[in-house]
């Protein structure tokens, strides 16, 4: 699975990669169990700081995506808890997305259509 | 003997230059990842564009052919000059010349790539950088134990020598016993087998190149790529151990220099050897593999394509743009060491030449002053006092006088140092090669073999020990 970190976008690097994680999960890229890299050897990887990578296994440790210990390392958790609701951060970014989209002149259609791409 | 090292020496630079011509200016740019240290990418192959890049390559590559045919043809000139020290000097210098000079085209061509990338819209500012999380713990392949023998063989060496050089074991002729010839051949060459292990460790940590969006395939080419390096590390590191062993046992043998010349030329050639296959197998590893498409735009951060200075990359090793292996990022702390040590390297070796060139000119005197027969070359070498000399003998011609040195200068003109002769347990010898004439002087210790200028002065000096 590939990831991108794009130094001069405004969102933060440990986010990019977060954002990712989770994508690369929930489209069966990264599989239930499945061995992350070490945070040094994804750090020399991708050129950034070790704490960058630190602070985003944390965060999805946090978030129940992954499951870190000091034997095994990072893993992708077995079974995600589903809690079956969107948290209010997604559900004000889901609304300034379809407020862009309208304002763009993107049918509710086609925005539809694009979640059922995604989903 | 002049005109065989001088031919050892154009042999080893020819290929050497070969190697770095076709692996900076490939024929066909299209297969290759970098083009002039710039990243070769889709919009370079359209149409016109392919066109213009075409003429950038073709242009800087003649200049470069220019370059090479001249610089082989110059270099066979140095094997004309008589005196071996001036030869070695020269054509050292005209390496060190070469290896910049034969860049210059790449760094033409390096701001021509820059600028034509402007000129099609390809702005650098897309500072995308990207990694596979699946084949980053997938491709190591540097495995410890392979180093372990050919090590343990140069660490026996060494242990072996310095029991030599104390003279705890008593094998051989022991005509460079106690010289710690042996000894610090075998500790650069024990040292230089840890450092194969290091850079192997280096190359094996390297980080892993995003060709493809499949996993598979990134991990097949990263590992591919690192196995490679690892193996051509061992294999260096099994040249290294047996050279140490021959020289160990020619040492020990007190065998004839040429020996020695033999064996180091047997290395230098296996050496261009395992650089050439080296360079095809990366070479074929990459057209194997193409790249998909480029996503990083770095080329800004490689200065002339050759230098690396990235304040944003935390990374201190990084793969070369052009030939083949690693090289440093310059904007990281220890890259900043590095670099400063290389400057330094670069300017010590050139002193050194100096150094050796004024050594090779300045004749040896010799004058008898204050209780003292003193030897003045630079500066003063050997105070050797009156009333130590138990014998003194004058020789009118050298004639069967041959010296075999342990530690100091040997060439046409000096003779300085520790000399093995035979007949002599310490020999040190301070003479111009080319006074026929010289003066024996036996004190308690040490045998002294010396001369002035020329053959009425060391007559002179003689009348004044006596």
């Amino acid at each position: 699975m590939v990831i991108k970190v794009d130094d001069y976008s405004d969102v933060p690097i440990y986010m990019q990669i977060r954002n990712q994680i989770v994508m690369g999960i929930s489209g069966g890229e990264l599989k239930p169990g499945e061995q992350l890299p070490t945070v040094r050897a994804l750090a020399m990887e991708m050129g950034i700081n070790t704490m960058t990578v630190s602070k985003t296994y944390q965060i999805l440790k946090n978030e129940g995506y992954i499951t870190t210990d000091r034997k095994n390392g990072a893993r992708v958790r077995e079974e995600i808890k589903q809690s079956g609701e969107v948290s209010e951060d997604n559900k004000a970014e889901l609304r300034r997305i379809v407020s862009e989209a309208r304002l763009s002149g993107v049918s509710k259609s086609e925005l539809k259509k694009m979640i059922d791409e995604y989903y | 003997m002049n005109k065989i090292l001088g031919l050892i020496m154009f042999l080893c630079f020819v290929p050497f230059l070969i190697i770095m011509y076709f692996v900076m200016y490939p024929k066909n740019w299209k297969k290759k990842k970098t083009i002039f240290g710039v990243r070769n990418r889709s919009e370079f192959l359209d149409g016109d564009n392919s066109g213009l890049v075409d003429e950038i390559v073709k242009g800087n590559r003649k200049l470069a052919t220019v370059i090479l045919i001249s610089s082989c043809i110059i270099s066979l000139a140095f094997l004309l000059i008589p005196n071996l020290s001036a030869m070695m000097i020269s054509f050292t210098v005209f390496i060190m010349i070469i290896c910049v000079v034969i860049m210059l085209p790449h760094i033409k061509g390096n701001g021509e790539m820059k600028s034509l990338k402007r000129e099609l819209g390809i702005v650098a500012g897309s500072t995308v950088r990207t990694a596979d999380l699946k084949s980053i713990s997938a491709s190591h392949t540097f495995n410890i134990l392979s180093f372990i023998i050919p090590n343990g063989v140069s660490m026996i060496c060494l242990v072996f020598s310095i029991l030599y050089d104390l003279k705890l074991v008593d094998v051989g002729k022991g005509l460079y016993q106690g010289s710690f010839g042996a000894t610090v051949l075998s500790g650069v060459f024990f040292f230089q087998g840890v450092l194969f292990v290091v850079l192997a460790i280096m190359m094996d940590n390297m980080r892993n190149e995003v060709i493809s969006q499949k996993s598979d395939v990134n991990a097949n080419y990263n590992r591919a790529k690192k196995k490679l390096w690892s193996d051509m590390w061992l294999l260096m590191t099994w040249i290294n151990t047996a050279l140490l062993l021959f020289m160990v046992f020619t040492i020990v043998l007190g065998l004839s220099p040429v020996t020695v010349l033999v064996g180091a030329t047997v290395w230098l050639v296996a050496t261009i050897l395992l650089m050439f296959m080296l360079t095809r197998k990366t070479s074929l590893l990459n057209e194997h593999y193409e790249s998909e498409k480029v996503t990083e735009d770095d080329d800004d951060f490689w200065i002339y394509g050759v230098f690396y200075y990235n304040p944003k990359d935390v990374r201190l090793n990084v793969e070369k743009r052009t030939g083949i292996g690693s090289t440093v990022n310059m904007a990281h702390p220890v890259g900043k060491v590095i670099a400063a040590f290389c400057v330094l390297a670069i300017v010590f070796s050139f002193v050194m030449l100096f150094y050796v060139g004024v050594i090779e000119v300045t004749p040896l005197e010799l004058r008898v002053d204050n209780g003292y027969v003193i030897c003045h070359q630079l500066r003063d070498e050997y105070n050797i006092a009156l009333e130590d000399i138990k014998e003194v003998t004058y020789v009118e011609n050298k004639g069967d006088f041959k010296p075999i040195k342990i530690a100091g200068v040997e060439s046409d003109n000096v003779l300085k140092g520790k000399f093995g002769v035979e007949g002599e347990n310490d020999a040190k010898l301070f003479m111009n090669g080319k006074v026929d004439s010289y003066i024996r002087i036996k004190t308690d210790k040490t045998t002294y073999f010396i001369n002035d200028k020329t053959n009425k002065e060391t007559r002179k000096t003689y009348e004044e020990i006596k």
